[in-house]
């Protein structure tokens, strides 16, 4: 309960920071699901800053609508060129509502992103004009339901304030917590001391925060904090407060899988802050509070989510598929990412609106060609054809499964790896993805989530364990889930099993063959009627019939690969997803 | 609009800063790939530098940027102009153009001119950014995430400085000669190498690691946010250092010169590297060139050479992704055997 009055008074305050500091606290990532919660949210936050443009659109909202771009009627009847202003620069001074966040697309994203670095917003088709002003905060509503299915980092790296909505209860909402009053100076009278500085400069570091705009939004912010408390001078508590506001409390997962990189130890060392308060502090300044936060932002980080599976969730599971398998129909109809003059595919069908905005303007041009007076007729040229392109949902995800237990578990992971990194290095022009789930000891590990880089794969599969029992069916049951994951974003997945098929591990960890049996029948169950491709590889000294048993209760292909090394595995790979 | 952060006000990234120096310098160096993590300060340097370069001769009304000193390239405006006699010039500030990820290719070409399509029923081309880049900058933010459409049109434009435009009775050539700049994170995804190849240099930026100068940069970026004109004028005298600099440098690059142990230490090292292609060497040598003049040399040294190597190569070895030492290490390395 009390969590939930603290995360409603955050929400509450942040929302009366951005009404302070407008588009230079770039704005907030709401993480909430649609509810009654949330709307009372956004209502209050209209009402409080009821004097400025709030402008909403969801990721699918097209490009020109975005920029500006020709009004089309009005152009017609007119007979002059008429812009209609872009969403953007409508929002200029005011604010925009991003909804379904999670899914903004790269394009939009650095659209968003050039505007909020800028300030400006260059019109389409206008090159040649001046950029209009767009200086406005976002607010991206985040409904994703998990950790990995998040505001792309482009953008919540430029939201200073992380707001989460899901602890806070109706009750709460309804209750008489108020939206602190404006403060009685000016944030930007607010000195911060350098000690406090240092600190925020030291968290953020050890968060593994490698960007450096973090740290601006934990000065920005623990300034607006104090002046709403009056103070004129940065107070550790005011820092602190403003640590919980721009970290959040449960932290960006783009960070996740990346500890803190090779360089800095990750583990705050407390003597460090020890060495700050002695450097650059005679007075004594709290630094528990700051520290306690630190160490809370550290936990957040590292936190994973608990795994949601065994039998009894069998058929929350299945439903979870089934509605993936939906949502990826409607994806393979592909979201539109602009236009184009020549035809996406043969057969493919002109789009009405963009055919006749290219024809828009050659329309006087024609008619005096043609010798003709103005009929009101349009006159439509093939090469007016404007088709959509629709982004392309036939990309692939190819999810490793990769047995560690073991003596030859070294071996073994690291053709896995040197496969993994093959296939990035060769699939670029294919656009597939490659994920890793490492199992061994009792319990399998998501190594690399889906990801296109080669960078982020060679830093993550850096340090591989090696070792000890077979707990297939956690590594089944993590597959499950990555693979509803990826349908759910309209890929295509591909499941690679590197096994001998023997799991004597369960799902709750035990020692239990006969239970860890049970589990890996189960779930092959489930994997086996999912659309999608297995490879299962038996990766055994002699292949025994108990594993080609596993493959076929997975439906799967069988291939024996006693030496299993990175090149065929990636070859192997390679010729399945040509096949696509 | 608020005054642009101040190039001489970024803590650190040296790398990126003489990198973009050397582009400003030397134009046919192909330009500048800036990779790394968010929120190193990529654009703000990028967006920085346009207010350093020096001013270049333009024609009045020109919307190509014609170089007047090229009669043979000029586009019909300026022939015009000429022909009557010679035009008075006009001094124009070297373009720094954004080429934003959702730019449509009308935009990017050119397209037909609107206004007067639709007004006066005239045939008439209207630039886009390929035109207003001329002799500039193309910059683009988040090159890696740039639709393989644009990539294609943009390679095509930068391999041979000319832009053309065939559409409906519209028939358009004009120059688009342009410093290429781009960056992007490569965790979001690979480049795609025929683009990763036209850069001249590439440089990974990284941001500091030292709290103090993190606690530097917020603190500039602070007093830069309250008042962005007061802030730039105080780096008005070292933003104008820097300007000379560039102007200085480009008024000599032309004229230093390799010797020829230089010539042989750039080929010896690009086959120790086994990169593949004369460009490599090109470059190399270009950047020294370019580095030279930025420090005020008349000559290339092997000292000039090793400090632009990492810059100049790194994007150019071949890929082995089973070795585990980055193309830094193995530049370096190259490097040590030089003197060997």
């Amino acid at each position: 309960m009390a969590e939930s009055e603290t995360a409603w008074e955050d929400a509450l305050l942040a929302m009366r920071i951005v009404a302070i500091a407008r588009h230079r606290i770039g704005g907030i990532h709401l993480r909430a699901r649609a509810g009654p919660v949330r709307d009372m949210w956004l209502k209050r936050f209209q009402d409080l800053l009821n004097d400025v443009p709030h402008v909403r659109f969801s990721p699918d909202i097209d490009e020109g609508r975005l920029l500006g771009d020709l009004d089309l009627s009005r152009t017609l009847t007119e007979g002059k060129p008429v812009m209609a202003e872009g969403l953007l620069a409508r929002a200029d001074g005011g604010i925009i509502l991003l909804a379904m966040a999670e899914r903004a697309e790269p394009t939009l994203c650095g659209i968003l992103a050039g505007a909020m670095d800028t300030r400006t917003v260059q019109a389409e088709r206008m090159a040649q004009t001046a950029p209009a002003p767009a200086r406005f905060a976002l607010i991206a509503l985040d409904e994703g339901v998990d950790e990995t299915e998040n505001l792309p980092a482009a953008l919540s790296d430029r939201l200073a304030l992380r707001v989460d909505l899901s602890a806070v209860s109706y009750r709460i909402a309804q209750g008489e917590l108020e939206i602190p009053d404006a403060p009685p100076i000016a944030a930007d009278s607010v000195t911060i001391p350098d000690a406090i500085l240092n600190a925020l400069a030291t968290a953020a570091q050890q968060a593994g925060w490698e960007s450096i705009r973090p740290v601006i939004w934990l000065s920005m912010v623990s300034r607006i904090v104090a002046a709403l408390e009056g103070a004129t001078e940065v107070e550790p508590l005011h820092a602190s407060r403003a640590i919980r506001l721009v970290f959040g409390p449960v932290t960006v997962s783009e960070y996740e899988d990346e500890p803190a990189d090779d360089t800095p130890p990750p583990p705050p060392p407390p003597d460090e802050q020890q060495e700050d308060r002695d450097e650059s502090e005679p007075s004594e300044i709290d630094f528990e509070a700051l520290k306690d936060m630190l160490i809370a932002a550290e936990a957040a980080r590292t936190m994973t989510l608990p795994i949601i599976l065994p039998a009894g969730a069998a058929g929350a599971n299945a439903r979870g598929s089934g509605k993936a398998g939906a949502q990826k129909d409607q994806a393979r109809r592909g979201r539109p990412i602009g236009f184009s003059t020549r035809p996406p595919h043969p057969g493919a069908k002109p789009h009405i609106l963009a055919t006749l905005r290219a024809a828009a303007p050659w329309q006087k041009i024609r008619q005096r060609e043609r010798g003709e007076t103005p009929s009101g007729r349009l006159d439509i040229r093939p090469s007016d054809f404007r088709y959509r392109r629709l982004k392309d949902r036939t990309e692939s995800t190819v999810i490793f499964a990769v047995d560690a237990s073991g003596s030859t578990a070294l071996a073994r992971l690291g053709e896995a790896k040197g496969a993994v990194e093959m296939l990035l290095s060769e699939c670029y022009v294919r656009r597939d993805s490659v994920a890793v789930i490492a199992f061994r000891g009792l319990e399998a590990d998501v190594l690399l989530e889906p990801t296109r880089s080669l960078v982020k794969a060679k830093r993550s599969l850096g340090r591989l364990p090696g070792g000890g029992p077979t707990p297939l069916a956690s590594a089944m049951a993590k597959a499950l889930e990555m693979t509803a994951r990826v349908m759910r974003e309209g890929q295509t997945p591909l499941l690679v099993i590197m096994t001998d098929g023997n799991a004597n591990i369960a799902l709750d960890g035990s020692m239990n063959r006969e239970q860890a049996r049970e589990d890996v029948t189960a779930l092959a169950r489930q994997l086996a009627v999912l659309p999608m491709q297995i490879i299962m590889i038996d990766i055994s000294a002699r292949p025994r019939e108990s594993a080609r048993t596993f493959a076929a209760s997975l439906r799967a292909d069988y291939v024996a690969l006693p030496r299993t090394d990175a090149k065929s595995v990636s070859k192997l790979v390679s010729t399945y997803l040509q096949d696509r | 609009m608020p005054a642009p952060f101040p190039f001489s006000a970024i803590v650190g990234q040296d790398e990126m800063r003489e990198a973009l120096l050397m582009a400003a310098v030397e134009p046919t160096l192909g330009g500048v790939l800036v990779f790394g993590h968010r929120g190193t300060g990529k654009s703000t340097a990028v967006r920085a530098l346009a207010g350093l370069l020096p001013q270049i001769d333009a024609l009045p009304g020109c919307q190509f940027n014609c170089d007047p000193d090229l009669p043979a390239a000029l586009c019909d405006h300026c022939q015009a102009l000429t022909a009557k006699g010679k035009p008075k010039r006009v001094k124009i500030s070297t373009p720094v153009i954004d080429l934003p990820l959702g730019a449509s290719e009308d935009r990017v070409v050119g397209s037909l001119d609107l206004e007067k399509a639709l007004v006066s029923g005239e045939k008439a081309f209207e630039p886009g950014l390929l035109a207003a880049a001329n002799r500039g900058f193309l910059y683009i933010d988040e090159a890696n995430l740039l639709e393989d459409h644009l990539v294609d049109l943009l390679l095509d434009v930068a391999a041979s400085g000319v832009n053309v435009v065939e559409r409906e009775g519209l028939s358009i050539r004009h120059a688009a000669r342009f410093v290429l700049v781009g960056s992007g994170n490569p965790e979001e995804g690979e480049l795609r190498p025929q683009l990763l190849d036209r850069f001249g240099l590439s440089v990974e930026v990284t941001s500091p690691t030292e709290i103090k100068d993190r606690v530097e940069v917020v603190k500039r970026r602070d007093a830069y946010d309250r008042d962005p004109d007061g802030f730039a004028k105080k780096y008005r005298a070292k933003e104008g250092k820097v300007r000379n600099r560039i102007a200085r440098a480009k008024e000599v690059v032309a004229s230093i010169e390799a010797t020829d142990d230089t010539l042989e230490d750039a080929a010896t090292l690009c086959l120790a590297l086994g990169v593949d292609g004369l460009r490599g060497e090109l470059t190399l040598l270009r950047a020294a060139r370019a580095r030279a003049a930025l420090d005020g040399d008349t000559a290339v040294t092997r000292a000039h050479l090793l400090s632009v190597a990492p810059s100049a190569l790194r994007h150019r070895l071949r890929r082995d992704p089973l070795d585990e030492a980055g193309s830094v290490a193995r530049i370096e390395r190259a490097m040590a055997s030089l003197d060997g």
